[in-house]
């Protein structure tokens, strides 16, 4: 009898398939209570789902839950709904086994497995996973729970951590905006293919992490020198102009300008945004600026991942001289399907996401559309209103009757698309395809038919004149990756990328004057038009090699060809300007990361970069290097050479031309750049609080600054008068420190910023003495704070910024012109000898997030500027009776801004 | 929360001041700049004596005085070749030398010292083109006050003035009704122009530009019977980029167009030529 009873025992062992941890965390279950005892819950849970609850009586008695209802979600996430609120929280073991825990002991009580350890010096791979979409997380932390070991996930969410002491090991497993995870090995837990899944339900976490252990391998504070990480979720709850947006949300970090409202582009330690090395899913942005830089060109609901390195960054990034931001979008919700939208008082997003192939893949679309609201046309008008309209005109007809004027409203909008599509065969490659397109369309155009002396009362004339004004500029970017990413084995990784990336910028201010008679047409055209295209053409090949413990090496090649088109056409008659610049930069880079003992941490790498319209070499070398002090306390210091072969000329104002145009540099009319960075630094973190301090010195050559002039040139008969581009060479000098105290936990959480620097140019042009350059802010001091209570959260920001410097008259004269009139001139002081009046302003936000049925919503109220301070955006000049009168033009006053996002999960 | 510091943080603490003290506090002075620079004015016109080149100086911003400021009884020389002449000064700034022609196809140099710079300008008075009318006389119906006339009479051919410019330089148009009480086309005009100082003599001037031709369109441009003086005027670069924008605004503030070296201004050449309109009633 007994016999049979053991038999059939271990038929019944033999038969249940073996739980792995993972196994049992991605298990899904659903729930719909309402108002029961939690005792009733757990024992309904048991029956249903085959779990096992341990706990303490007294933990759970008395406790109801009023309402409860979830999908069917993995495990982890239906308890941390269930038990919000109730001060209960909970441990997940294999097989089946859910141990309760007082909420507030989570971080204590590490029962050890009871388990004796089956293998040792492991090696412990997997990926780490948004628990319920899916979503893989690049840059999470892992650690060895108790140790300073640990790593990084890559791009595609995959880790490798070498030489784990035994497989009961416990992992922690965190990424910014999502609860922290301690992860049991087991004994008989498969340690190769682990999938580790991260919950973010509810729970505030810093918005900010001045990288914790970044790197592979790290020694816990890691190697991460001026680098910054951001969670695109969180910077949702801070305020903006009505639409979530990362670059501007950049701008809150010490070391980033934040006072430029014109500009959404990143000023990064005395760097222009043309230094900056932008690249989303691999691809380079040349523009960043939706609706004349009120807010950036990047959808946050298709953003995963953001990342800034401030300066000292690694030899696998090149062709910029200040900084990088790297985007990794989002792959799709790979568990299902997920669609959402979103409206502010600026435009609507909309996004899908589903998996497809079984999971295997995924895709997402999101895109953005503007409309035509009264705060959309403030902010328009509040940028080319103030600009005094003036466009050429030749003819002025003697009175004014007789005269018919149809005006033709102006229309404006902007747009933004992603699109991704993601692919997983198997278990080592990841294939996607990642798409782009934003464009700004502004035109202020103006129509009037100015018809003969009776047309408007119909009939038919053989007279029309017809004037057509165009004030039209626009702009956009097209962009392209593939990617082919391949785990050859727990100790190599390559990723395969093909990109192309195209910007395109127009401005066309003109007017044509057509005079159309029976049997002809006599046109006239006077203006400016300004052309600019880019295409980008690159590929790269990044391998990462983990060769041991201690020694990491990662190394690639790296191509990308130009192709730009510059065109400045005027009156029709004369090209003024037509450049067709096209070249080759080839790179190859190679990096070794060095553990040495257990307290320092040594990267070395060299860049050689190879420029076609040169034909020459370019090497860099990149060091830095980081001593653990003791657990809390890191010193840093970091070194590296950077070259750009590419510079962006920015205009501000737009009457002039474009807002910007890119060119190639030669060494004959535009410079190579080039910056060394020094960087120096130290930071101290415990649970709570986060001090951070850096100071840099970066000295510069072979920076541009452009003008152009009508030049009368030559002499006698062979005299001319041409428009020509000046391109003055000079050097520059940025330094500062910059300081950070942030506090990481809590309901009340933020940090305050301050910077002290300096940025001086030296172009012989302006003289000998060096100038403080146009983007030169001595001090800026930021405070940036959010505090949730239950569903809302409050945010704010409060910057105070000391005045940038300007070019200002200092006389003026007059000259009588052939045609009676006269023309009044200004004299000009010394460059940038003057400085605007401090800039502050400060923002609240409130953010309300709350469940329609089972879907997720918030809705929120943000007031820019709330004491509306008239922060001088630039001055105007006037001569009136001799006198000369100045004027301050602001941007935005106090500005508020509703948005409601919705999404179906 | 209480931070303990520890003797490694108060080393950390002083760590992070060192830095500061790489920076100089520099802070910008700012004054306003009492300038003083001289302006010329000076059109050489083709075939006219030398009798309108006017010296006076800029106005300063942190000068409280608004008044013009002449430069008088400065040595001014002007020469061309190997001709050369000391201006005499006439007063309000103004220097002449009736006797000194200017001619077309010559450079014409102006040179003053200031203190103790030396002021100079170089011009080219470039060769007058010849132009030519398509038509010299064109018959306009005279619009009488309060009527509203008929579309298909005021259909009039652009009158077209041409000459050639194969150099691509820059032009502009006078027109000018040479007749003494002139009748207007158009007599609501009158009345308009009667009622605020009297009927004037019509003048009409297009802006420096590279073109070949201009097209009058009797009805649109004149207002009045008689004969016009078209004069075609060549001008040189430096004038045309006087016409150019000028920012206004510290966005894009640069230096004016001058070609007056130690000193602002112009001094430029021009020549024309004139052709005759005759407008007439039908």
């Amino acid at each position: 009898m007994i016999r049979i009873r053991l038999i059939f025992l271990f038929l019944t062992i033999l038969l249940i398939p073996p739980l792995s941890g993972q196994d049992l965390a991605q298990k899904k279950i659903k729930i719909d209570y309402q108002d029961k005892p939690v005792y009733l819950i757990l024992l309904d849970l048991e029956i249903n789902y085959k779990l096992k609850f341990v706990y303490d009586k007294g933990l759970i008695d008395g406790k109801r839950i009023d309402d409860v209802v979830t999908g069917n979600w993995p495990i982890e996430k239906v308890l941390d709904v269930l038990f919000e609120g109730t001060g209960i929280g909970y441990r997940l073991e294999v097989p089946n086994l859910v141990y309760l825990i007082d909420a507030s002991d989570k971080e204590e009580v590490i029962v050890s497995s009871g388990k004796d350890p089956k293998r040792r010096d492991l090696t412990v791979s997997g990926i780490v996973k948004d628990l319920l979409t899916g979503e893989s997380l690049p840059f999470a932390t892992v650690m060895i729970h108790g140790t300073s070991f640990g790593t990084t996930t890559n791009v595609d969410g995959y880790f490798t951590l070498l030489g784990v002491a035994n497989d009961t090991m416990l992992l922690d497993v965190s990424y910014l905006g999502f609860a922290t995870k301690h992860f049991r090995l087991d004994p008989d837990l498969d340690v190769a293919n682990l999938i580790i899944g991260l919950d973010n339900a509810g729970v505030r976490l810093d918005e900010v992490v001045v990288t914790a252990a970044e790197e592979k391998q790290a020694a816990n504070a890691s190697s991460g020198i001026s680098r910054i990480s951001m969670a695109p979720s969180m910077m949702a709850k801070l305020p903006s102009y009505g639409e979530q947006d990362i670059f501007r949300s950049l701008q809150l970090l010490p070391g980033v300008s934040g006072s430029n409202e014109s500009s959404s582009g990143l000023y990064v330690r005395g760097g222009t945004p043309d230094q900056n090395l932008i690249l989303f899913d691999g691809f380079t942005v040349y523009h960043v600026d939706h609706l004349f830089g009120f807010f950036s060109a990047f959808n946050s609901n298709a953003i995963k991942d953001v990342q800034l390195y401030k300066g000292g960054f690694d030899a696998k990034y090149g062709g910029r001289i200040s900084s990088v931001v790297e985007l990794t979008g989002k792959d799709g919700n790979s568990e299902q399907f997920n669609a959402g939208a979103g409206i502010s008082l600026l435009a609507a997003n909309a996004f899908i996401e589903s998996p497809f192939a079984k999971g295997k893949g995924t895709f997402l679309i999101a895109g953005r559309r503007s409309f035509q609201s009264k705060f959309y046309r403030n902010l328009f008008n509040a940028y080319t209103g103030s600009s005094q309209s003036d466009l050429p005109q030749d003819r002025q007809g003697p009175g004014g009757f007789g005269f018919s004027q149809q005006t033709v409203q102006p229309n404006t909008y902007f747009y933004d698309l992603n699109a991704k599509l993601t692919y997983k065969s198997g278990t080592k490659d990841v294939l996607s395809l990642s798409f782009y397109n934003g464009q700004d369309d502004l035109d202020n155009s103006r129509n009037s038919d100015q018809n003969s002396f009776g047309r408007p009362f119909g009939g038919s004339s053989n007279l029309a004149f017809n004037q057509q004004n165009t004030d039209l500029t626009n702009w956009g970017n097209w962009g392209t990756s593939f990617k082919w990413s391949r785990k050859w084995n727990e100790s190599f990784y390559s990723k395969y990328q093909m990109s192309y990336s195209n910007y395109y910028s127009e401005r066309d201010r003109s007017s044509s004057t057509t005079v159309t008679r029976e049997d002809s047409t006599y046109t006239n055209n006077n203006g400016n038009y300004e052309y600019n295209d880019l295409k980008d053409y690159h590929f790269k090949l990044e391998n990462e090699w983990q060769i041991d413990k201690w020694n990491w090496m990662e190394f690639g090649l790296e191509g990308s060809y130009n192709d730009i088109r510059y065109q400045y056409t005027q009156n029709d008659t004369s090209s003024i300007l037509d450049r067709l610049n096209k070249g080759w930069t080839y790179a190859a880079y190679a990096q070794n990361r060095l553990t040495l003992g257990e307290r320092a941490i040594v990267k070395a790498g060299l860049r050689g970069n190879y420029y076609t319209v040169t034909n020459k070499w370019y090497l860099e070398p990149r060091v830095s290097l980081t001593y653990l002090v003791n657990d809390q306390l890191k010193l840093k210091a970091a070194f590296g050479n950077y070259h750009q072969f590419a510079t962006r000329i920015i205009r501000e104002d737009i009457q002039q031309g474009s807002r910007d145009f890119w060119l190639l540099a030669d060494e004959t009319k535009v410079p190579i750049s080039q910056a060394y960075h020094y960087i120096l630094g130290a930071s101290y973190e415990n649970t709570n609080w986060l001090f951070d301090m850096e100071a840099y010195y970066k000295p510069m050559t072979g920076l541009s600054e452009y003008s152009t002039r009508f030049v009368p040139s030559g002499f006698g008969p062979d005299r001319s008068l041409n428009y020509e581009e000046f391109f003055y060479t000079g050097d520059g000098i940025a330094k500062g420190v910059e300081w950070l105290v942030q506090k990481i936990f809590g309901a009340w959480n933020g940090w305050i910023g301050y910077t002290l620097g300096s940025v001086k140019y030296q172009f012989d042009q302006f003289g000998d003495d060096p100038y403080p350059a146009n983007q030169d802010q001595t001090h800026e001091f930021k405070i940036v704070s959010t505090y949730r209570i239950g569903r809302l959260t409050l945010g704010g920001t409060f910057i105070y910024a000391t005045g940038k410097p300007y070019t200002a008259p200092v006389g003026f004269y007059e000259v009588r012109l052939l045609n009676g009139s006269t023309g009044d001139f200004f004299e000009v002081s010394d460059k940038n000898a003057f400085r605007y009046p401090d800039y502050h302003r400060l923002d609240i936000s409130a953010t309300m997030d709350f469940r329609i049925g089972q879907s997720k919503a918030n809705a929120g109220l943000t007031l820019f500027n709330l004491y509306n301070h008239k922060n001088v955006w630039y001055k105007e000049y006037e001569v009136i009776e001799g006198s000369l009168y100045e004027t301050n033009v602001s941007l935005l006053g106090f500005t508020p801004s509703l948005f409601f996002n919705w999404t179906l999960h | 929360m209480i931070l303990q510091t520890s003797p490694m943080q108060t080393k950390w603490i002083y760590l992070s001041i060192l830095p500061l003290l790489l920076i100089q506090c520099t802070r910008d002075d700012i004054t306003t700049l009492d300038t003083q620079t001289p302006v010329i004015e000076g059109y050489l016109i083709a075939g006219a004596p030398l009798d309108s080149v006017r010296v006076t100086l800029s106005y300063s911003y942190a000068r409280a005085d608004t008044n013009l400021i002449t430069l008088d009884d400065l040595p001014v020389r002007v020469y061309s070749g190997d001709r050369e002449t000391m201006l005499i000064p006439i007063g309000s700034g103004y220097y002449q030398d009736t006797t000194f022609i200017i001619e077309a196809t010559h450079s014409y140099n102006i040179e003053f010292e200031w203190n103790g710079d030396l002021v100079t300008a170089q011009t080219y008075v470039p060769e007058g083109k010849a132009a030519s009318i398509s038509q010299e006389e064109i018959a306009v119906q005279q619009i009488a006050a309060g009527s509203f006339p008929n579309p298909g009479s005021i259909d009039v051919d652009p009158v077209e003035v041409t000459w050639d410019n194969p150099e691509g330089d820059y032009y502009y148009v006078v027109i000018e009704n040479t007749a003494e009480d002139p009748e207007y086309i158009n007599e609501r005009f009158a009345e308009f122009e009667n009622g605020n100082g009297g009927p004037g003599r019509f003048r009409m001037i297009s802006r420096p530009q590279i073109t070949d031709f201009y097209a009058i369109n009797a009805f649109r441009d004149l207002t009045q019977f008689g004969l016009h003086r078209v004069v075609i005027f060549r001008v040189n670069p430096e004038y045309a980029a006087l016409y150019e924008l000028s920012s206004t605004s510290t966005q894009n503030i640069s230096q004016p167009p001058t070609n007056v070296e130690n000193g602002l201004g112009i001094w430029t050449g021009i020549s024309s030529d004139t052709v005759y309109l005759n407008v007439v009633k039908k």
